[in-house]
């Protein structure tokens, strides 16, 4: 039962499976590998199996929400949703916070008719890194159990490459929702700046926060943003434009559409060697599928990762402040010492930042004149083993958080895998709100290979039952 | 029309003549059939804190550069670039978050008046000298922070706001300013055309010659 | 020269009124120099010398 979105709603609507089943199955999975691979923080098995039998009786009825109907999702657990606590995997979160019941995305995907399985882990208020000294889940990344998910969508990306749910909501300040895709061997999208509504969601950076899909496929991705995207007053940043038909553009050619690759190798220390020859046939099946090919160089790079990690650290100790004062050692140590960077920034930097910000989205928009979209790798290497996790190598092999600064769409799909059998992703962005453009070349590029579909070993039997 | 009177902080501390001639100008305001009523700005002592920590830090983004240079600015823009690194970036965001709270305070006093009105400024112009003070009634303070007092908070909340001149004391100036809603300038203007139709302050010219 | 982190990164730590250990201290120390630099180099972007900050600000709440 190791489906995408798009095969399960296609099997609910033929019965060959019902909600309740594909939910059944989901739970076995957990209930077998939770416990190792630190997936939930929360599971509603009960309303689960009770929105599956519902969205069952509905579809018997003829009543079709479309694709997300009767489909089991996980949400992290940073954003509020109606079943129970937030806890943002943290001892300092005042949990009323989270009475507010389901934030906007959660809403909708519940009036999608999806079923919400459960709360996923994440790293503390989304920042840092896993600290053994409390008392939450370590995620393990089902490849391999000795390597981190990457995070801070951790739960969300290690469960849907278990096969525990079969898409979720993960958020995305530095690479949040890319990270743990390239780690997992899924797809994540980051869409642009504003077009998902933040609120009920904890901020960590209040102008690089994006909440976004994580599934199996670009496809999966598609019809999940359809569901999540549009207005929302209650999020000040929020974009109020009409939302793209994003499945309809899914053709599987990419016929004239130009392409910029470049390889960021000179911006990471951490390259794995098979990085480059994973890359080249990533493109060269982009270029198979009609793509025209050229080479390009990001403008301004570590200029604009430095305007994200600094930048997110600011605003995310503004929020912090008072409990960073009175209950430092609450907090986890990654996530403390990641925040507590923003005590150090002068107000003028800040300022400056949101300058170059500004200077570097014109450089962007320049670049995206001669090309229609531009891929880079995810990640320079697989997924970091738990042992020797520091942040700082964390951010030096990552190549998301320069979108972030800009705010287009980003979507990190899997491309390969390192001789460790680690999984590699490759990053596709577009224009500012040319998603269906970036979920095209996505799907285009997953018509043609099948690295999305693969299962970890760990799990395969299980899936297959 | 109805105008609220701004009581509280920003006409609590004034130059004794100074707040004399305001409580005229409002007399004859209400004279051109405005109904004056009192509302409040509770945390407007804030709002100038907030305005000018935003001031600092987007003074020292753009000024970095020239910071070495410092010495040649005049005595006043060395103090305020002098003063800015000490605003930190959580600082500014703390008051950018606050924005929008003064932003609703104005929104609460504004509910049924066209607009606010409070003293254009709390002292008279400060006589030019090396140390530059002026008297807001029973103390001395920087002519700076009297100048701005009453002003900067609405450069915070962005409203529009119409200073007009309300008569003279010591043959120097005095005026009242009319705040309103965002994009609602053309109400300043009606009751501003209503107020110098009525009176002649504006029509007063200084003693210098204009050809000298 | 700039100021040195070893005065400047307590100094700061204090004024903000928090208190890690003295071991998390000693990281940030070290740490300093390198993103002072990177965010230096944030002003010797020529582009940015007349350009406005990107913040979302209205008047109409």
């Amino acid at each position: 039962m190791y489906m995408t979105i798009t095969d399960a709603a296609a099997a609910l609507r033929t019965g060959e499976t019902t909600s309740v089943a594909l939910t059944e199955a989901v739970i076995a999975v957990a209930d077998a590998h939770d416990g190792e691979l630190g997936v939930f923080l929360a599971r509603y098995t009960d309303t689960a199996l009770a929105a599956a039998a519902k969205a069952d009786a509905e579809l018997a009825a003829g009543i079709d929400l479309g694709p997300l109907h009767g489909i089991p999702l996980g949400i992290k657990d940073i954003i509020a949703t109606d079943e129970g606590e937030t806890t943002a995997q943290s001892l300092v979160l005042d949990r009323s916070w989270g009475d507010m019941g389901d934030a906007p995305v959660v809403a909708r995907l519940r009036a999608a008719g999806a079923v919400i399985t459960g709360k996923t882990t994440t790293m503390e208020y989304a920042i840092g890194t896993p600290d053994p000294d409390k008392p939450f889940p370590i995620p393990r990344n089902p490849w391999s159990t000795e390597h981190w998910t990457g995070g801070s969508s951790s739960g969300t990306g290690g469960g849907v490459a278990a096969g525990m749910f079969l898409g979720g909501l993960g958020t995305d300040t530095g690479g949040s929702i890319r990270f743990p895709a390239t780690n997992c061997g899924i797809t994540g999208m980051k869409q642009t700046f504003g077009r998902v509504p933040k609120y009920g969601c904890v901020p960590l950076g209040y102008s690089f926060d994006h909440i976004g899909p994580m599934a199996r496929s670009a496809q999966d991705c598609a019809a999940m943003l359809a569901v999540l995207a549009g207005h929302d007053p209650r999020d000040a940043t929020s974009v109020d434009r009409p939302v793209d038909d994003y499945l309809g553009g899914l053709t599987g050619s990419l016929e004239g559409v130009r392409i910029g690759v470049d390889p960021l190798l000179t911006h990471s220390s951490q390259n794995v060697p098979e990085l480059t020859a994973v890359l080249d046939a990533a493109v060269a099946e982009l270029r198979a599928a009609g793509a025209v090919v050229s080479t390009v160089e990001l403008p301004l790079y570590a200029e604009l990762k430095t305007v994200t990690m600094v930048g997110l650290a600011a605003e995310a100790y503004a929020y912090h402040r008072p409990d960073l004062q009175s209950r430092w050692f609450d907090y986890g140590a990654g996530t403390r010492m990641a925040v507590a960077t923003g005590a150090l920034v002068p107000a003028g930097d800040y300022v400056q930042m949101q300058r170059v910000r500004r200077v570097g989205k014109r450089k962007v928009a320049e670049l995206f004149a001669d090309v229609d979209l531009i891929v880079t790798p995810t990640s320079a290497c697989g997924a970091a083993p738990l042992a020797k996790l520091t942040f700082d190598d964390i951010i030096d092999a990552l190549h998301t958080p320069y979108w972030n600064a800009m705010g287009n769409p980003a979507m990190s799909v899997p491309m390969g895998f390192t001789t460790d059998g680690l999984p590699l992703g490759l990053q596709i962005v577009g224009r500012p709100f040319e998603e269906a453009a970036v979920f095209a070349a996505g799907h285009a590029y997953q018509q043609r290979t099948d690295w999305h579909l693969r299962a970890p070993a760990l799990v395969a039997d299980l899936l297959a039952a | 029309m109805r105008v609220g009177r701004v009581r509280g902080h920003l006409e609590e501390e004034m130059h004794p003549a100074v707040a004399a001639a305001y409580e005229a100008a409002v007399a004859e305001l209400a004279a051109t059939g405005v109904e004056i009523v009192d509302v409040e700005l509770p945390t407007f002592d804030l709002a100038a804190a907030a305005g000018w920590w935003i001031i600092y830090a987007e003074m020292l983004s753009l000024h970095e550069g020239h910071a070495a240079f410092i010495e040649d600015r005049d005595e006043m823009g060395a103090s305020l670039l002098g003063a800015a690194p000490f605003v930190s970036a959580a600082d500014y965001l703390r008051a950018l978050r606050l924005r929008p709270l003064f932003q609703h305070e104005v929104e609460v006093a504004l509910e049924g008046c066209t607009a606010l009105l409070t003293p254009a400024m709390v002292a008279l112009p400060p006589v030019i000298a090396p140390e530059m003070f002026v008297d807001v009634g029973g103390r001395e303070v920087s002519w700076l922070e009297a100048g701005c007092r009453t002003q900067v908070p609405f450069n915070l909340t962005g409203s529009p706001a119409l200073v007009m001149p309300s008569g003279l004391v010591d043959g120097m100036p005095v005026s009242i300013q009319l705040v309103g809603r965002p994009r609602d300038e053309a109400s300043l203007f009606t009751l501003g055309a209503a107020y110098q139709r009525a009176t002649t302050h504006h029509l007063r010219r200084p003693p210098v010659p204009a050809h000298a | 020269m700039p100021a040195d982190p070893a005065v400047l990164v307590p100094a700061l730590l204090a004024a903000a009124d928090i208190t890690p250990s003295p071991e998390e201290v000693a990281i940030m120390i070290a740490e300093f120099p390198g993103r002072a630099a990177a965010l230096d180099a944030l002003y010797a972007v020529p582009e940015a010398r007349y350009e406005e900050p990107d913040l979302v600000y209205d008047a109409v709440l």
